[in-house]
């Protein structure tokens, strides 16, 4: 019955999704408050029904219900509770159902906390999302339907890839999926902009926190995707341009570029053009991606089952929001009067300058990822565009990009003061660059870009945070009245310090890679190897049953230089019951920034087992620089002027902010 | 309770829930939140001066420039909103007809409102006595998932899976039992006969080992006689085979073994013809049973694939593979009667029946669990 009531909730969220896409639209069309008050209460009544069917399924998965097809196909009654939980989107009918859930959730928040938003652009907004909606509903329900029913039951599941049984799959496509599918907003945003005609200041003023939350959704998505390949694969690579990370890098660059537009509109309303077709493309990349990984053109852990009538249906859809898109652009661009003027040196034109490399980096990921799958469709030659082409592209790109963040920070809107503010950032200059020195003598070995690379990453850092004080110390005063007037910024301010100097300690992570080490040898128990400035024993080796899974694990004794005990690591070879497929549990060692990562490999012989061994300096801040890149824009998100307003009916106006 | 009960309550509430919405009281005009936020932005100005965050000719051109977007902003003209009952009215009939007219068609057509759930757990937990066998099996498995150190469920479950044809399963549960009861000569001849099984008959290092230890605890037990002169005949050792056989015919007072023991010497002789024919393979070892089953599975599949065969005939087939749990062969198997069969509704019907309880399930991709 649950099931079933589930299945019928998400029939009902399609057709009160299509409601919510006419209605409103309607009545934006003819000013008829009633009918685009009908916008609200539908999406927040299709997230209560697309929620529901998704607990029914959850639900299904939990019991280990098997008269359900889906929950037959990816799960096991022996699984532990948290992936029975998990296997519910670890597959392709469940995880579009996530998909449909977040964006059902996107149109409900928008619904509920924008007391203070034009009526007509709500309307418009909730009808356009409510289109997404009713696409994505369609093509779950036709094809790729989670509530199938099987009968008679068959008694025990096929279980789930096994590669998925971790808790990176409570983590990572959620976090991802808010973020792919929170660009929703800004296109529907964007396009209800268009079709009402008014695209201004105070428009950017309401999407831009839709936007910022999205954006900090997909970078904590990414990077925890890429941690999660990082440990779970047990290559040790953190990122490998395989076409489905491309995809999510895509839409990562333009939000990025959308989000830094979306400011400047804000501010000074100008960049509306580039606003708007940011918006429209970010979300178009959102739905390539979706194409990409679920069409079956590619196959990788992200495909489930290929079905190319799923992928001709995703094309469709793909097809319409785009072309739809672009062609309300092309309908409304007389409209969007020009705004604010500015001279090339300044804040605006900084910000111009970062779209345009932003998009150009997508526009070489974009061409490195399709080019081979189109020449394959074309004459079926097959072409591998490496990591090489990707290094090469990506390295001229955003080399300059990293390099004019602190300067652009520091310029005024505007016009700006290009030769002060070099003369200012001097001192961060020779910081970094004797921070380059200095990592050039603490080491040995390595390409000659490292240490430069580790140096950018410091001029970032220390040139983000510099901005901070020269803008509180300009009045000059004691240090007790810069302090005050220091923790005085706005959050925004400290917020879009704190996010550069996350992509500083993302450069510097990536740099660092260049002196990590790689052993590959086969151990017998007792003996031991060094692997950076650690030794590692191997204690012997142990069987464990788990309880879907038999495993081989190796125990290691760590020993630093001084020869003195510093931990343990376990690495281990799983196989699991129902798919009888093998895994690598990868042990890691972290010390401070640095980890040691051991995986094992094939047994050698009857008392030895192959191991790969890596000692990765600084790897850690890859993925904590893409958090404090996140944490950023929380505080961004939690500044006066972009909180979201909580409906109350006496609610006094907050003081707005203005470019400092 | 019939699960449209709660769908027509779902379905008012929803309806309730839309038509509520249209209730809302007519404003007279589009809110001017724009102007107001320009205005906030002014005050903000002036609050920054204040604190010496921005520079006095700074605070003018901003000043300035907000006072200049105000301006646009109360120029535009505010549009004005209404509420009417002609447009109410519309927005009533469009969601009380169109919602039910899509969602309950759709429904019909795609959910299976008379089908239970059926969660794992109720099912196990269910009568024993009425239950399948598959589903016992299910159950003395998710015990011994629970409580891996029970050595009788496993004593009780291995020959189960050998009369299935799961010789695997059922090789593993006898070590299992071996490892955790007290070592018996049945049960290490029993485990002996699972090897060698899964082997397809060919007695291989460790079943071999078994045996003989069987023999030790219990000399003179028959069945590891038996495999071991089966073992013997594989060494290419024809003779002792016999000599083997030989003596346990003496030994046995049971005719029908002595039979048997007759028949092996006698094929080992190369004197009688095999004996064909389900009684002869009823009474063969399990091991050899399954060799015998897919010779004639394999002839049947032949015969249908190229003379082609009734829908009893097919039926037959696909359930052959199913005991012998060839997954992806029963899906083949079944896709190509249909094919063979396409054009004959009565006989997809007699295929329909005669596989009806084996439940196979089309729409399954045919991966191997």
């Amino acid at each position: 019955m649950i099931v079933e009531l589930g299945h019928f909730a998400l029939v009902l969220a399609l057709a009160v999704a299509l409601v919510q896409m006419v209605l409103p639209l309607v009545g934006a069309r003819n000013g008829d408050a009633a009918l685009m008050a009908i916008g609200r209460s539908a999406a927040v009544l299709q997230l209560v029904l697309v929620a529901g069917a998704f607990v029914a399924l959850t639900y299904a998965y939990v019991v280990s219900d098997f008269s359900v097809l889906n929950v037959f196909q990816n799960s096991h009654s022996q699984q532990p509770l948290i992936y029975k939980f998990t296997s519910v989107w670890g597959n392709h009918e469940g995880s579009m159902l996530l998909w449909v859930l977040i964006l059902a959730l996107f149109g409900a928040l928008v619904a509920i906390f924008s007391p203070d938003m034009p009526e007509r652009l709500r309307a418009n907004t909730l009808a356009v999302q409510a289109s997404i909606a009713v696409a994505f509903l369609l093509f779950m329900l036709l094809s790729s339907n989670p509530f199938a029913r099987l009968s008679p039951a068959p008694l025990e599941g096929r279980d789930l890839n096994p590669i998925l049984q971790d808790l990176g799959l409570a983590v990572h496509p959620p976090l991802l999926y808010a973020g792919y599918v929170g660009f929703s907003i800004a296109f529907s945003f964007a396009a209800a902009a268009l079709i009402d005609g008014r695209l201004d200041a105070a428009w950017a003023r309401h999407v831009r926190p839709w936007i910022l939350l999205a954006w900090i959704f997909l970078t904590l998505g990414i990077a925890m995707g890429s941690y999660w390949a990082y440990y779970e694969l047990g290559w040790g690579g953190w990122w490998f341009w395989d076409p489905v990370e491309n995809a999510s890098l895509m839409p990562w660059l333009t939000g990025t570029a959308l989000l830094h537009s979306a400011i400047v509109m804000e501010k000074r309303g100008a960049l509306k053009v580039w606003t708007i077709l940011l918006a429209v493309i970010t979300f178009s990349l959102s739905l390539l991606g979706t194409f990409l990984v679920r069409s079956g053109v590619l196959t990788s852990v992200h495909t489930f089952a290929t079905d190319p009538a799923r992928g001709v249906f995703i094309l469709i859809i793909l097809c319409v929001f785009i072309g739809g898109g672009l062609a309300l652009f092309a309908w409304r661009a007389p409209l969007l009067a020009q705004g604010g003027l500015f001279a090339p040196v300044s804040r605006e034109g900084a910000l111009v300058f970062n779209n345009l490399f932003l998009t150009a980096a997508c526009v070489a990921v974009f061409t490195g990822t399709l080019y081979p799958l189109l020449l394959e469709a074309w004459n079926g030659e097959k072409i591998s565009v490496g990591p090489p082409f990707f290094v090469a592209t990506m390295l001229p790109l955003t080399l300059p990009l990293v390099l004019a963040i602190p300067i652009g920070q520091q310029l005024a809107w505007k016009r700006g003061d290009l030769l002060g503010v070099c003369q200012r950032l001097l001192l961060v200059l020779v910081f970094a660059i004797l921070v380059g020195i200095a990592t050039v003598a603490m080491t040995t070995g390595g390409p000659v870009m490292a240490p430069i690379g580790i140096g950018i990453g410091a001029f970032l850092i220390v040139g983000a945070l510099s901005e901070l004080w020269l803008r509180a110390s300009r009045a000059g005063g004691g240090m007790g009245a810069v302090l005050r007037r220091l923790f005085g910024l706005p959050r925004s301010a400290w917020g879009s310090a704190i996010a550069h100097a996350g992509v500083g300690m993302l450069v510097i992570g990536i740099a660092a890679t260049a002196f990590e080490q790689e052993h590959i040898l086969a151990v017998s128990p007792g003996q031991s190897v060094t692997v950076g400035p650690q030794t590692i024993t191997l204690d012997g080796l142990y069987p464990v049953t788990g309880p879907n899974y038999r495993a081989t694990v190796a125990r290691f004794t760590v020993r630093d230089e001084a020869g003195i005990v510093i931990g343990r690591l376990e690495p281990a070879r799983r196989v699991y019951n129902a798919q009888q497929t093998p895994t690598n549990e990868t042990a890691r060692l972290t010390r401070g920034f640095s980890q040691l990562y051991l995986a094992l490999g094939e047994a050698e012989g009857a008392n030895a087992i192959a191991v790969r061994a890596y000692w990765k300096p600084m790897i850690l801040l890859i993925w904590l620089g893409c958090v404090v890149m996140a944490l950023g824009g929380v505080l961004s998100l939690a500044d006066k002027r972009l909180r979201i307003g909580i409906p109350t009916r006496t609610r006094a106006h907050k003081p707005a902010k203005v470019p400092a | 309770m019939p699960v449209w009960v709660p769908i027509a309550i779902l379905l008012g509430l929803s309806l309730f829930v839309l038509l509520r919405a249209l209730r809302v009281r007519p404003v007279a005009r589009e809110t001017t939140v724009d102007a107001a936020f320009y205005r906030e932005q002014q005050a903000e100005i002036d609050r920054q001066l204040a604190l010496g965050q921005i520079a006095p000719a700074e605070a003018e051109t901003a000043r300035l420039e907000a006072s200049r977007r105000l301006l646009a902003a109360t120029r535009l003209e505010p549009r004005a909103l209404q509420a009417s009952n002609g447009a109410r009215r519309f927005g009533a009939v469009a969601v009380l007809v169109a919602i039910p007219a899509i969602a309950l068609p759709l429904y019909a057509r795609l959910g299976s409102p008379g089908m239970p759930e059926a969660p794992l757990a109720a099912r196990l937990d269910a009568d024993p006595a009425k239950m399948d066998l598959p589903t016992a099996i299910a159950r003395i498995e998710h015990h011994l998932a629970e409580q891996p150190n029970d050595g009788k469920g496993y004593a009780i479950i291995a020959p189960v899976y050998m009369r299935i044809g799961r010789y695997d399963d059922a090789a593993r549960s006898f070590a299992s039992a071996l490892r955790l009861l007290p070592e018996t000569a049945g049960l290490q001849a029993d485990y002996g006969e699972a090897l060698t099984a899964e082997q397809q008959g060919i007695v291989n290092a460790d079943a071999r080992k078994a045996f003989e230890r069987a023999l030790v605890l219990e000399p003179g037990l028959l069945k590891a006689r038996f495999y071991l002169a089966r073992a013997a005949e594989q060494d290419g050792d024809k003779p002792k085979a016999i000599a083997m056989l030989e003596a346990m015919r003496k030994d046995t007072r049971d005719p029908a073994q002595v039979t048997r023991f007759g028949q092996e010497i006698a094929r080992l002789a190369g004197a009688a013809a095999v004996p064909k024919g389900g009684e002869a393979i009823a009474a063969l070892p399990p091991a050899e049973q399954q060799q015998q089953i897919r010779a004639m599975v394999q002839g049947l599949d032949a015969r249908l694939t190229s003379d082609g065969g009734s829908a009893q005939e097919w039926g037959r087939l696909v359930r052959a593979y199913a005991v012998l749990r060839e997954t992806d062969k029963v899906h083949a198997t079944l896709q190509r009667a249909r094919t063979a069969l396409a054009g004959d509704a009565a006989a997809l019907a007699a295929l329909d029946t005669a596989i009806a309880d084996l439940g196979i399930a089309d729409n399954t991709d045919g991966r191997q669990p």
